[in-house]
């Protein structure tokens, strides 16, 4: 075990995969917290066109005269209509509705939700700044919002009357499971592809490192013989590359050393002469 | 004794594959196999028969390819 651990191959494999780790690592957290970035600006971008393309859409006079009781009106329901319309063809979009300002705040005007539909001029607890510029000009929520319909990725345009003024607003909700669940899968996807590319450059620097080792092993063995005098041993190692280099000077001083031994053998067995 | 140039060349060769007791290998093959010739005198004429002694008996001392390679790089010289 402790060979295992000290031999070359291991230590060669270890700090490849350790250093691919790391650096697919940083590469994993740059490109998902990149991309988690564009997906969300893209979703607010989004958000706010669809908002923009309803509010163009819907008379800023008529939404203005709607009053608290006005429900059953034939002015709330072609509202309420044109809202549902863009819902139903766009499946990522959780609420649709409009608002009207007053003072600091924000009221419901036309709310089409089927389950809990909030009441006109029901007041909106959590208005945030980009809310309130969405009175003014394309605006979207940078963080979710949490209230008491769930949590949301929102996009505000306002909704203007004959006379240009801002009376309102439209809001578009996306629910933050629709663009956590596309992060995720980003995120997957990006795991998977470094998972692979992972495991593929392991087995490719373990079969690189395995045929290095490979040659410096026979080189071992061959100097391990011809240290024990064993002078038929032969270097057979022929690569291109340092260790062909050092094979090639061993495999040089081995033959040298043969030639010598075989040449002191002669003349070890020749008689002595003209002593 | 001078060697000539063409020994100088085949000795630079062969040290290539047998490292510094080429010279020693070399004399041994001339001496041997080239009828007594002192290797210092090897002219062109007997780079025939050295480059096959050389394969012959480089073969027992190197791998059998590398000492077909010297015998080919100093057959080329003749």
């Amino acid at each position: 075990m402790s060979r295992f651990f000290h031999s070359l191959k291991t230590k060669l494999t270890l700090s490849f995969v350790v250093l691919i780790l790391l650096i697919s690592g940083m590469a994993f957290l740059y490109t998902f917290n990149e991309t988690k970035k564009a997906l969300k600006e893209q979703m607010r971008t989004e958000l706010m066109a669809v908002a923009s393309a309803i509010a163009v859409n819907i008379d800023g006079d008529v939404h203005a005269k709607i009053k608290p009781g006005d429900e059953g009106i034939p002015a709330f329901r072609a509202i309420a209509r044109t809202l549902l319309k863009v819902q139903e063809a766009n499946d990522h979009i959780t609420y649709i509705y409009t608002m009207r300002k007053t003072g600091e705040g924000a009221v419901f005007v036309v709310d089409p939700d089927d389950e809990e539909p909030a009441k006109i001029g029901e007041i909106y607890e959590e208005i945030n700044d980009e809310m309130l510029a969405g009175f003014e000009k394309p605006s979207a929520d940078n963080e979710y919002v949490t209230d008491q319909w769930g949590t949301f990725l929102s996009g505000y345009a306002p909704i203007r009357d004959s006379l240009g003024n801002s009376v309102g607003l439209v809001g578009v909700d996306m629910s933050s499971k629709e663009v956590i669940a596309r992060q995720k899968f980003i995120g997957n996807t990006i795991y998977l592809i470094i998972g692979i590319a992972v495991l593929f450059a392991g087995f490719i620097i373990l079969l690189f490192s395995g045929t290095i080792i490979k040659d410096v092993n026979r080189l071992n063995r061959v100097a391990n013989k011809i240290s024990m005098g064993d002078m038929e041993v032969k270097m057979d190692i022929r690569r291109h590359d340092e260790i062909g280099d050092l094979a090639d000077s061993f495999g040089r001083m081995a033959a040298s050393l043969k030639i010598m031994m075989m040449e002191h053998k002669e003349t070890e067995g020749k008689p002595e002469q003209g002593k | 004794m001078t060697m000539t140039d063409l020994a100088q060349k085949v000795l630079s060769i062969s040290t290539a594959y047998l490292g510094p007791a080429a010279k020693m290998f070399l004399a041994r093959q001339t001496k041997y196999h080239l009828q007594g010739l002192e290797y210092e005198q090897l002219q062109k004429e007997h780079l025939n028969e050295l480059s096959k002694w050389l394969f012959i008996s480089g073969s027992l001392i190197i791998e059998k390819d590398k000492a077909q390679e010297l015998s080919q790089l100093v057959a080329k010289l003749a």
